[in-house]
């Protein structure tokens, strides 16, 4: 099976370990859940926004529209997880030896999340920044402490959640 | 009739269900599925079993009719 498949289907479906024929079935059983589903939800949204649209105003209808499919989105994730979770297609078994080592690799992992999180907020700070204001706000945005507090505690914070999540997932056999 | 020896087999071999599954390429749960019944292996799945077994497919997943069913079967009794 074609390897960026297949990390789709980790990176989608957060699930790890083997994607194996059992699972990558009941995945593909969840996703088919989860597009008929979206398909009709979003066909119903769409009309009751244009009944919005055409009752109260258009701007109405629109906002009717946005939040009820971001909202779509939130469920149907939601679903996905707890599919996922229900059908344990998420747990990783490790034998008794190889335990530590597994562990490890996820704190190496949460640290590489910690980093990624660092260097995404200064790419966002100086992409918002810039497009919204100069270059000499940019500079001006990394000498203010705030900045690097909130990267700090909101990279701990991630990591920490990454880390916690994918321990829970993980089993001693 | 299909049977299902997987179960027997490994704990001849004194396999857990995790060495099974990481000898064959799959998840232990999927492992476990199919040894209780609950899954259906792929053909390509059971020859990777019965490889990984020592074993040949027949042996691990059929029985072979005794002489009195066929008999029965022919509409005769014996």
């Amino acid at each position: 099976m074609n390897k960026g498949f297949l990390w789709i289907m980790h990176y989608f479906y957060r699930v790890d370990g083997v994607l194996d024929e059992y699972r990558l079935a009941q995945l593909y059983k969840i996703g088919n859940q989860v597009a008929m589903g979206l398909l009709l939800y979003v066909n119903l949204s769409t009309l009751v926004g244009l009944a919005v649209a055409g009752k109260v105003s258009v701007t109405a209808g629109l906002l009717t529209m946005v939040s009820a499919n971001l909202f779509a989105v939130m469920l149907a994730a939601s679903y996905v997880d707890w599919a996922v979770s229900r059908q344990q297609l998420n747990v990783v078994e490790v034998d008794a030896q190889s335990y530590a080592q597994v562990l490890q690799r996820l704190k190496t992992r949460a640290v590489g999340v910690f980093i990624y999180f660092i260097g995404l907020m200064v790419l966002m700070q100086i992409v918002v920044t810039g497009v919204f204001g100069s270059l000499h706000e940019v500079v001006l945005a990394f000498t203010r402490p705030r900045l690097y507090l909130v990267t700090l505690v909101g990279g701990l914070l991630v990591a920490g959640v990454d880390y916690w999540q994918r321990k829970r997932k993980l089993r001693q056999l | 009739m299909a049977v299902n020896r997987v179960k027997d087999y490994r704990l001849q071999q004194g396999l857990s269900q995790l060495k099974l599954a990481t000898a064959v390429g799959v998840a232990r749960q999927t492992i476990n599925l199919i040894e209780n019944d609950k899954y259906n292996p792929s053909l390509k799945l059971c020859i990777g079993l019965a490889n990984a077994l020592g074993t040949d497919l027949n042996t691990l997943f059929w029985e072979p009719e005794f002489p009195s069913e066929t008999t029965s079967a022919a509409g005769g009794t014996q």
